[in-house]
């Protein structure tokens, strides 16, 4: 007699590690906010304390899991699992604590960073890059963990979170390109070869490793869903800066700049690899790159080029979009919060998108989807 | 020789208002209350600065701090900050403030009591002036934790080729095995690749800091010529952080230079030479014995930034100058070596049967008193608009001060930064120090260092002034 039962093969505490993901990028946006609303810091403000629990969470889920499957796991769980200095637990926990590990090293290098360097009031700094590798290996074995499971079961179950967790992967990447990415830069070569060598890696990855109908769309749509989301909830806060000089006088929490179209170019990729990029191959992946290569550039550049133009207009100048909002109180307000930077010839930053850069920024992308053809092939095999 | 190549070297280096000084000293009123301020500024920026405030009348209730840059003032401010009572003593205050720009700040001090609100400004220069090197034991510690993080990553790269693709409880075949060994190696090779781009990336933001943001002042050279059978002394500056903005007067002059003959510290002048343009000075020097001086420059800037610019030079026929002086108010005066009396010298004899006294040392405070022959305290005039002026230079030529009865800041700044709250339509008065006391001049300071200390004490008598020598060593 066959049992109707249906038992889920997703253990309880992934909802817990996909929590813990989540409050990464969470707790970094609203460190970010913090810093360009309040700008005074300590090491226990309440965006520190989220984005702490990001790395803790997984951290000690995976230490623990690592620690049950070695010791007291059955034969089962023992055999699903990889060596590692002797100890066997599954891939993603190893790296996730790899990644926890690696949060914790930033700690102390930061802070030695702001005692040598003053404290630093940008994103891109060698600390907060281990910092960001860390969060990366973090949302990366939450991920693993969550492949490794229902590719052993066959089934799809789950799907939801992974593509979850990747959409906060991605998140975390263009919250790394903060700086690169405000509409005002949405014309200039540096933000497409930035964008170029980052997202069809994420994209072309989940598209490929995703068992879903749409997996890049819905990465993409988590991304922009999770920064809406901060874009609408931080200025329902009220707060002041703290320190001098205040040249633009914010009464509330600043959101951040609203997210790219990334959905436009991931629909166009999860339409290539849905129908050319199901099987693989050395050289049938590199054509595939470059068919993902034209595809990403020919959707995202004339998207960004277009919707940047919007985003400067007063069109946007609304709760909605709230652009411009992202102005920090140690700026001083002025028309060069609605113009593009980099445009100008006679500016020192004069750096426009001219065929050549895009013919750079073309290899990038080539990079960029043939290294996540290849990633997302392996991932989609992983059992471990 | 030696010290004066330690000052000329350490001098730029450690420069702010005063040489190898930083803590700033201030006494003054705070409406009804009289306040002793004392500022631990950081030295990188941004930064925090450390502000102990004293209540010298013991009635405030509570105090309040808050920073204010000079171009956006209290309109560009955040709300003050109150300063915690230090426990075990009732009259001590302290907080603590971010600057995070450099250039010239001022800090609004609020004291609350019996009689009210009472408000002072203490001014403050905000720049980095230190570069620190990573601690060995603790670059060890960080190379130790990353060291084993990056070969945990190549081996976890190994583990994920071998076996995270394989079925549960199968063994990797010997050519899997060797494929993971090749990933080992490349992910190796790709992670050193990363960290050598780190270092560089590292070194580029540490070039950036010492090229634009490390604090330098402006570069001054000094020079000596004769004219009319007169030695000249000219100085030009050049270069630095003042962004080409103009200077203004501190007690009527725009530069104050002092001349200490290296390394006796026996022969002291106090000179202010004349503006020929905006980087060029001059002034006739006066009879001062030959030898190599070391001269400091104090400026101001427009934006109430403070600099003591410093060089050397070799003084040679000057005591052929007449004692008739380009600016009235140069003074000058010579005394015994440091070195021909190792003990401290607490008394000073002074012309015409005047005598100064150094009555006390401590308590972040310099205390001097001038008599007369009958041992009365005797009539001090104003000198350049201050009951007394000082100069304290460290044996060793590391430290440099120069010092008023209401501390080390600058009353040109503080007055400006006053007259900016005018402007912005804040009735904001500034009374820069405390009422002079009859039988005493008082000097908020505190030595930076132990070490040998000599001070030059200058007050105005009877028309005529007159330059005090003390030594101190500080412990």
């Amino acid at each position: 007699m066959v049992s109707t039962t249906r038992t889920s093969v997703a253990p309880w505490y992934f909802k817990l590690l996909v929590f813990g993901a989540a409050c990464v990028p969470v707790g970094v946006l609203w460190d970010i906010s913090w810093h360009t609303t309040i700008g005074r810091d300590t090491f226990w403000t309440p965006a520190h304390m989220v984005t702490y629990m990001g790395g803790l969470i997984p951290g000690l889920v995976c230490g623990w899991l690592a620690l049950t499957t070695h010791f007291r796991g059955t034969p089962d769980q023992r055999a699903a699992a990889v060596s590692f200095w002797g100890f066997r637990a599954p891939l993603g926990a190893w790296i996730a604590i790899w990644g926890c590990f690696a949060m914790l090293l930033s700690a102390p290098f930061d802070d030695w960073w702001h005692n040598a360097y003053g404290l630093d009031v940008e994103i891109l700094s060698p600390p907060h890059a281990v910092l960001a590798v860390g969060m990366f290996h973090v949302a990366l074995g939450v991920l693993l963990l969550m492949l490794s499971v229902q590719n052993r079961s066959g089934n799809s179950e789950g799907q939801l979170l992974f593509i979850f967790t990747g959409g906060l992967m991605l998140l975390m990447a263009a919250v790394f390109l903060t700086e690169k990415s405000f509409p005002n830069q949405q014309r200039t070569a540096e933000f497409y070869k930035a964008c170029a060598l980052t997202y069809p890696l994420y994209l072309v990855t989940l598209a490929r490793a995703s068992k879903l109908r749409w997996p890049a769309t819905t990465t993409a749509a988590v991304y922009m869903a999770g920064l809406m989301l901060m874009i609408w909830i931080l200025p329902r806060f009220s707060a002041e800066p703290k320190l001098a000089p205040i040249y633009n006088p914010v009464e509330r929490m600043a959101p951040p700049a609203f997210p790219l179209l990334l959905v436009v170019p991931a629909f166009g990729i999860d339409l290539v690899v849905r129908f050319l990029g199901r099987k693989s191959g050395w050289f049938r992946d590199t054509l595939l790159a470059v068919l993902i290569t034209i595809v990403f550039l020919a959707l995202f550049v004339p998207t960004q080029w277009w919707f940047s133009k919007f985003m400067l207009s007063p069109f946007a100048d609304n709760w909605f979009f709230a652009a411009g909002d992202w102005l920090p109180y140690s700026e001083r307000p002025g028309p060069w919060v609605m113009d593009y930077w980099g445009v100008d010839p006679t500016s020192r930053r004069f750096d426009p998108l001219t065929w050549k850069q895009l013919l750079r920024a073309a290899c990038y992308a080539f990079l960029s989807a043939r290294i996540g053809l290849a990633f997302g092939a392996w991932m989609s095999r992983v059992k471990r | 020789m030696r010290t004066l190549l330690a000052l000329v070297l350490l001098g730029p280096a450690a420069a702010t208002a005063h040489i190898g000084s930083p803590n700033i000293f201030y006494e003054g009123t705070a409406g009804p209350y009289a306040l002793q301020v004392v500022i631990r500024p950081p030295d990188v920026i941004p930064g925090r600065a450390e502000i102990n405030v004293r209540a010298l009348d013991a009635n405030v209730h509570s105090v309040a701090v808050l920073p204010a840059r000079w171009d956006t003032g209290t309109k560009g401010a955040p709300s003050a900050d109150p300063a915690k009572r230090v426990r075990g003593d009732t009259n001590l205050f302290t907080a603590e403030l971010w600057l995070m720009d450099p250039g010239a700040y001022s800090i609004l001090i609020h004291a609350d009591g019996p009689g009210g609100r009472g408000t002072t400004v203490v001014p403050i220069n905000s720049m980095a002036t230190a570069r620190r090197e990573m601690p060995r034991h603790f670059g060890a510690f960080l190379g130790t934790w990353a060291g084993v993080l990056v070969l945990a990553m190549v081996c976890l790269i190994g583990a994920a080729v071998r076996e995270s693709v394989l079925p549960p409880g199968e063994a990797p075949t010997r050519k899997r095995t060797w494929i993971s060994v090749g990933a080992m190696v490349i992910a190796a090779g790709v992670i050193a690749t990363g960290l050598w781009r780190g270092k560089v990336w590292w070194n580029k933001v540490d070039g950036h800091y010492r090229n634009n943001r490390l604090y330098r002042a402006d570069d001054l050279k000094a020079s000596v010529t004769t004219s009319n059978s007169q030695v000249v002394l000219k100085l030009r500056r050049s270069g630095g952080r003042s962004n080409g903005r103009s200077l203004i007067p501190e007690h009527g002059k725009l530069m104050h230079a002092f001349l200490v003959r290296q390394p006796a510290l026996d022969a002291f002048g106090h000179l202010h030479p004349l503006r020929l343009d905006d980087k060029n000075f001059e002034t006739t020097v006066p009879p001062l014995p030959d030898g190599r001086y070391a001269v400091y420059a104090d400026i101001t800037d427009s934006s109430g930034f403070t600099q003591t610019l410093v060089t050397d030079v070799q003084l040679r026929g000057s005591t052929a100058n007449e004692a008739t002086v380009a600016d009235e108010d140069d003074s000058w005066a010579t005394s015994k070596p440091t070195d021909a009396d190792p003990g401290a010298q607490k008394s000073c004899v002074l012309p015409s049967g005047f005598t100064m006294q150094q009555v006390g040392i401590g308590k972040a405070r310099l205390q001097f008193k001038v008599v007369d022959s009958r041992g009365e305290p005797a009539v001090l005039e104003p000198y350049m608009t201050m009951q007394a002026h000082a100069v304290v230079h460290s044996h060793d030529a590391t430290v440099f001060t120069h010092l008023h009865p209401f501390g080390t800041v600058s009353m040109t700044s503080q007055q400006l930064f006053a007259k900016r709250e005018r402007e912005r339509g804040k009735p904001f008065e500034v009374v820069c120090g405390l009422p002079a006391q009859p039988d005493a001049i008082v000097f908020p300071y505190e030595f930076p260092k132990p070490g040998a200390y000599r001070i030059w004490v200058q007050v105005k008598i009877n028309g005529q002034v007159v330059t005090g020598c003390f030594d101190h060593v500080a412990s």
